[in-house]
C-alpha cells in the first residue's frame, strides 16, 4: 500500500500537521521518520495515504503548515521525494 | 514496585506531619500571591501527579510516554496561545520563570552600548540582565504612581533615535500599578523600537495580547496569576524575532547540525523540558480560562479595595492605592514600625506578607520608598473579602 510522509522541521511541527489533518478527517500519524530521509538528523514526518496528498496539502497551506519535505513510499519500502 | 509505605508508618506520618501542615496551610491568611500563588486549584497538582507517572520527554523517544509528553507540551502551547493571543503556539517558549524568559527577550535585542529605554518600575529581573550586558544606556522614564498618561507621554519623548529597544513592566509589582502598556505599544509600533513586556503580574490577571501590542517578546512566570508551579514560565516571542538561545544542547531535532535550530520553539528550548511543571502549567491556565479573567480581577479587586479603605485614612500607616481601584496589589508604609517588623507580626498571627524591595529597588526609587520599602499585600482569586477584614483587626 502507498502513502506519503510529509517532513516537519520539528516535533511541533508535526503534531500541528497531525492534528490539521485529523480535524479535516485525513488520517494522519507522527512519527519518526527514518533517519535516511533526513540529511540533518532526527526529524519528525506525519504519514498519509496514498490517496490523500493533494487534499492533504491543501489542507496544510491554508493552515500555514507546509512540510519541509515529502517523499511517496514504494511497495518495496523505498521512499522517493516528490516536489509539489 | 510500589513505595514501601506500610500503614502504621503511613497513618503516623499522615497525623504527625501532613495533618498539622494542612491545618496550618488552612489556617494562613495568604496575601504573598505576587511571589508565588500558594492556593492553586486541585487540578494543578493532580496533573503534575499524573504527569510525573505517565510522561517522559517529548521529541526524543516515540513510545506512549514521549507522546503523551509531546502532547501535553502542544497543549499547554496552545491553551497559553489563546489566552495571551498568539498566533502560533511555535512561538510559545516553556522557560524556568519570567527572568529566564526576560534574559533571552533583553539579551536578543540588546548589546553592548545600546540604548534602551524602561519604565521606572522595572524588576531586577529586567535592569540586572541590562547591567550584566554592560555598557548599556538605560533611558528610565520616570513617572508618578498611577499616572498612566505621563508614563505614556515619558515614552513618547524616551523612544526615539538610537532606542534599541523599550522594555516595560504591564503590573508593577511593587504597588499594582497597571501601566499603559496599550499606548506604549501603539509608540513603539509607531517608531519601529521593539517591546520587551515584563507580565509577571498580570498574565493571568489583565487581558495580555501579544498580537494587539506587536510586542517583540512578552515574558511571564507560571507560578502567580496562572497558579502553576514554580519552575515554570513563558516566552511569547513576536513574529519576526530570532532569538538568541540561553542554552545550547539537545532539542530531538535536526540532531546533525551543531547549531541550535532556527526556529521555534526548539530554537530556545535545549534539555529535557520540565514536563511535569507544564502538565501543572497547563491546569493552571485551564483554570485561569474557566473562571475568566474579569471575574478574577473583580474577585482580587474587591478584596484589595478592602484592605486600602480600611487603611486609608489611619495616620499610622501610608497607603499607596490605585484611585482608580482595583488591582491585585496593595503597598503600604507602617509609619510606627519596619514593614519587617510588621510583617513579622502579622506572620505569627497566621498572615502571609511580603515586606522589602520585593526586587524592584528602581520602582521603589520611582516612588521615592527606596529607604524604607514597603509591606506588600497580593491577593490571588482564592482570597476573600472576610480575610481583608481580618486582617484589619489585627492591624
Amino acid at each position: 500500500m502507498s502513502y506519503y510522509l510529509l517532513l516537519s522541521r520539528s516535533i511541533t511541527h508535526a503534531q500541528r500537521m497531525s492534528r490539521t489533518l485529523e480535524r479535516a478527517g485525513i488520517t494522519a500519524r507522527f512519527f519518526r521518520p527514518p533517519m535516511g530521509l533526513t540529511d540533518r538528523g532526527c526529524s519528525y514526518a506525519v504519514r498519509i495515504g496514498g490517496d490523500y496528498l493533494s487534499a492533504a496539502m491543501d489542507c496544510l497551506r491554508r493552515e500555514g503548515l507546509a512540510p519541509m519535505r515529502i517523499f511517496r513510499a514504494a511497495g518495496d519500502g523505498s521512499f522517493s521525494e516528490i516536489t509539489m | 514496585m510500589q513505595p514501601h509505605l506500610h500503614w502504621p508508618a503511613g497513618l503516623s506520618f499522615y497525623f504527625r506531619v501532613l495533618l498539622p501542615i494542612c491545618q496550618e496551610r488552612s489556617a494562613m491568611i495568604y496575601f504573598d500571591s505576587a511571589a508565588t500563588t500558594l492556593q492553586k486549584p486541585a487540578s494543578v497538582p493532580a496533573a503534575v501527579a499524573d504527569a510525573i507517572h505517565t510522561m517522559t520527554t517529548p521529541g526524543r523517544g516515540d513510545h506512549p510516554a514521549a507522546r503523551l509528553a509531546a502532547d501535553l507540551m502542544l497543549r499547554c502551547r496552545m491553551e497559553a496561545a489563546a489566552l495571551f493571543d498568539v498566533p502560533q503556539p511555535e512561538n510559545v517558549i516553556l522557560t524556568s520563570n519570567a527572568t529566564h524568559a526576560l534574559n533571552i527577550a533583553i539579551r536578543s535585542l540588546v548589546s553592548p552600548g545600546d540604548t534602551v529605554a524602561v519604565s521606572g518600575y522595572e524588576h531586577n529581573a529586567v535592569t540586572r540582565p541590562l547591567r550584566d550586558i554592560g555598557g548599556v544606556v538605560c533611558r528610565i522614564v520616570n513617572g508618578r504612581l498611577f499616572d498612566p498618561r505621563q508614563m505614556a507621554e515619558g515614552f513618547r519623548r524616551a523612544v526615539s533615535g538610537g532606542v534599541k529597544a523599550a522594555i516595560c513592566t504591564h503590573t508593577s509589582n511593587v504597588f499594582g500599578y497597571t501601566l499603559p502598556i496599550e499606548e506604549i505599544a501603539a509608540i513603539c509600533r509607531e517608531k519601529g523600537v521593539p517591546l520587551i513586556v515584563d507580565a509577571s503580574q498580570s498574565a493571568g490577571i489583565q487581558p495580555v495580547s501579544l498580537r494587539r501590542w506587536g510586542a517583540a517578546y512578552v515574558a511571564m512566570p507560571g507560578h502567580k496569576g496562572l497558579y502553576g508551579p514554580q519552575g515554570t514560565g513563558l516566552l511569547l516571542c513576536g513574529e519576526g524575532q530570532t532569538p538568541r538561545p540561553l542554552l545550547a544542547g539537545g532539542t530531538g531535532s535536526l540532531s546533525r547540525q551543531q547549531e541550535m535550530p532556527d526556529f521555534l520553539p526548539d530554537r530556545l528550548e535545549a534539555g529535557t523540558q520540565n514536563v511535569h511543571g507544564a502538565a501543572g502549567l497547563l491546569a493552571g491556565i485551564q483554570f485561569v480560562r474557566s473562571q475568566g479573567l474579569e471575574k478574577i480581577r473583580q474577585k482580587e479587586g474587591e478584596v484589595i479595595r478592602a484592605l486600602a479603605s480600611g487603611l486609608e485614612g489611619r495616620e499610622d500607616f501610608r497607603v499607596f492605592a490605585d484611585p482608580a481601584g482595583g488591582g491585585s496589589v496593595l503597598s503600604v508604609l507602617p509609619l510606627q514600625e519596619a514593614p519587617e517588623t510588621l510583617a513579622d507580626r502579622l506572620a505569627e498571627q497566621g498572615v502571609a506578607v511580603r515586606s522589602g524591595l520585593h526586587c524592584a529597588p528602581l520602582a521603589h526609587r520611582t516612588a521615592g520608598t527606596e529607604d524604607t520599602g514597603t509591606l506588600r499585600f497580593s491577593a490571588s482569586v482564592f482570597n476573600t473579602p472576610e480575610e481583608a477584614e481580618m486582617v484589619l483587626r489585627i492591624l
